[in-house]
């Protein structure tokens, strides 16, 4: 792919302070994104997927640092914006949806003035425009009968609906990245697939670009062309979809691929992982998944792993990587 | 159904809400039985009622229409008062077990509290039964002094799990316990929900949307849908040959992980979302949402009939 990255980011940190201590939260992640590409961003609860995002968009609140030695965005550098050029952005270049709908969603106002402000807020239509536009947005995104569903309130509508009308607003200035967190999460399967049938046919017919944190492997597989794998704020593993499925390098992501449970795993003895990801009060210094990692070797409680290739398009953090892909199992 | 009489049977058990005047029916004329030791699925969408299935069962919630009998008593002839004796060994874990716990309260405290109100054993006892529950749960014996916003999703769910054990429960109603846990911690709880079943010769009524935990742990599956049931069978009939086509719309629309190599899944969107359950759909509920629907299931309620011995399926069609 001969495409600049539409986004590169390189090593990220975001700390929050908690009382006396500091948590670190995210300890320099560094990834692009290029142009149409998904990436699927996964991990459990506490592994900085969803802050790395939300610090690049200046969306961190309360007692908390952001550090990062490169933001690059199209043109822009991000870390260089005035937080009045970052809100325009976000919205205009770069679409946001979050698990829950109504964290966005202003309850007090008509669906369709939403998805219009969106558009007018940053003048990327005038009204008359933005009115006709909003009608083709709900038609885009599957919401039957947009011109009486125009003016009724976001509690009228069910929980697949309203992410609809989230997404509508994300799109609406035609963005060319668009960062889904969780955005099917809290969603029955069916309506789960809904969703990602819209977003697929918004990649497909726009070339948008889609970062989707997730922490469901079967969602971010079979939409993604590439996954990173966080665990206590670093990218551990970053590989094609191809590569995540048949050779993962790194034993976290072993792990959580062992502990996903489909139909037809009645009978069979499960395999968590022991343990559960740590709260950094201090910047890693060696690997913080040794305490509940099987390939663990003395080098690993000493030594911070780095993010290296293992082949094209295929990185890893961890020192036993090749031992690990030797394994059978 | 087995010989030995069953813990809980629900028969026909209907609920009806007023909301805003208008009466919604949550619940209509579902029939489940759970033997003693086994685990029933009780599986659907959310607002398919599947909730309040639980909170009837357990006399919870008043029905509008048909009962539950729970060990021989039929709970919806009890008063409130009359039901305490039995509270106890009819215990409800939720998907947030912090919501069900003071946020005041040390997690030992809450759980040496559920004993104290059931008057079980003096206070020497509850406090060495709270430290043997910690064991029994796979806690450390130091977590009972913390508070419940000092611990984890999975600690939580253990510590909910040892404050419904406390009080020696013969049924536990499972309402999506796993379903706000990261994928390993998920495990942990279904492998120590099996583990306790196994020690403790408990019965659950097991309330999910995750099709693949419900398989795992089930005997026996009912799929609920705007309040009916839909199907229900042993669990390896029922996935092996689901055969009403709202169990399979479930089953075909879970996006599982490609094995190397393997096709990925197509992202289709399934027709139609699940109708308000104000205005149910005449004839069969889901007819709207039916790729196989014909004339008669826009006119005619199938009824829950057999296709084999213990596989129930309300649809016209199937076979």
């Amino acid at each position: 792919m001969a495409d600049p990255p539409l986004l590169t980011i390189d090593a990220l940190h975001t700390y929050f302070r908690r009382g006396t201590e500091t948590i670190y939260a995210v300890n320099g992640v560094s990834f692009t994104v290029l142009p149409g590409e998904a990436v699927g961003v996964v991990g459990e609860s506490g592994s900085g997927k969803s802050v790395t995002m939300l610090s690049l968009l200046g969306l961190v609140r309360g007692r908390v640092t952001v550090r990062v030695a490169q933001a690059q965005f199209k043109s822009w550098d991000l870390t260089r914006l005035s937080r009045r050029q970052l809100e325009d952005v976000r919205g205009r270049d770069i679409g946001v949806v979050f698990q829950d709908p109504m964290t966005s969603l202003n309850p007090v106002m008509r669906v369709g003035d939403q998805v219009m402000e969106a558009m007018l807020a940053h003048q990327y239509a005038p009204p008359q425009a933005a009115f006709r536009r909003t009608l083709d947005l709900f038609r885009e995104v599957g919401i039957p009968d947009g011109a009486a569903r125009f003016r009724a309130y976001p509690h009228e509508f069910s929980g697949g609906m309203r992410q609809r009308i989230m997404l509508a607003v994300a799109i609406a200035c035609e963005p060319e990245l668009l960062i889904a967190d969780e955005p099917t999460t809290a969603l029955d399967v069916t309506v789960q697939m809904q969703i990602l049938s819209v977003l697929q046919a918004l990649r497909s017919r726009r070339r948008m670009s889609v970062v989707m944190i997730t922490h469901d492997f079967g969602v971010a597989t079979n939409f993604c062309d590439r996954i990173l794998v966080l665990y206590a704020g670093r990218v551990v593993e970053s590989a094609a979809v191809t590569d995540f499925l048949a050779r993962p390098a790194h034993p976290y992501t072993r792990g959580l691929k062992g502990s996903i449970l489909e139909i037809g795993s009645r009978g069979r003895s499960l395999t968590p992982i022991a343990g559960s990801p740590p709260t950094l009060t201090a910047p890693p210094t060696a690997c913080t998944f040794a305490p509940r990692c099987p390939f663990a070797v003395p080098q690993c409680a000493e030594e911070l792993p780095q993010l290296r290739t293992l082949s094209a398009g295929h990185q890893v953090a961890c020192h036993r990587a090749e031992e690990v892909l030797d394994h059978v199992g | 159904m087995s010989g030995e009489a069953p813990i809980l049977s629900v028969q026909d058990i209907s609920k009806d809400f007023v909301v805003n005047r208008r009466v919604l029916h949550a619940v209509r004329r579902v029939s489940l039985t759970v033997p003693a030791g086994r685990t029933v699925g009780l599986v659907g969408e959310s607002g398919s009622g599947k909730s309040t299935v639980g909170r009837l069962a357990i006399g919870l919630l008043p029905a509008t229409g048909g009962r539950s009998v729970f060990q021989g008593h039929d709970l919806s002839q009890m008063s409130a008062r009359a039901m305490r004796p039995l509270r106890h060994a009819m215990q409800i874990i939720f998907q947030d077990p912090q919501a069900s716990l003071s946020p005041r309260m040390t997690v030992g405290a809450a759980v040496y509290d559920a004993m104290a109100i059931h008057r079980l054993g003096t206070p020497k006892e509850r406090w060495s039964r709270v430290e043997m529950l910690w064991e029994r749960v796979g806690l450390p014996s130091s977590i009972g002094t913390a508070y419940p916003f000092e611990l984890s999703g999975g600690q939580l769910q253990r510590v909910g799990i040892a404050r419904s054990l406390a009080v020696n429960p013969a049924l536990v109603v499972c309402d999506e316990p796993v379903s706000a846990l990261d994928v390993s911690i998920q495990l942990q709880i279904i492998q120590l929900l099996k583990t306790l079943q196994d020690d403790l010769g408990l019965s659950y009524l097991f309330i999910s949307h995750n099709l693949a935990v419900v398989e795992y742990l089930s005997d026996t599956v009912v799929v609920i849908y705007l309040g009916e049931v839909v199907e229900t069978a042993p669990v390896e009939a029922l996935f092996r040959r689901p055969s009403h086509p709202y169990t399979r719309l479930l089953i075909d629309s879970i996006l599982r992980v490609p094995a190397p190599g393997a096709p990925l899944q197509p992202l289709t969107a399934p027709v139609g979302e699940m109708p308000s359950p104000f205005a149910p759909p005449v004839g069969c509920a889901f007819h709207s949402r039916c790729p196989l629907a014909v004339d008669r299931c826009s006119q005619e309620v199938p009824t829950l009939r057999a296709i084999d011995p213990e596989h129930w399926v309300k649809c016209h069609l199937a076979d």
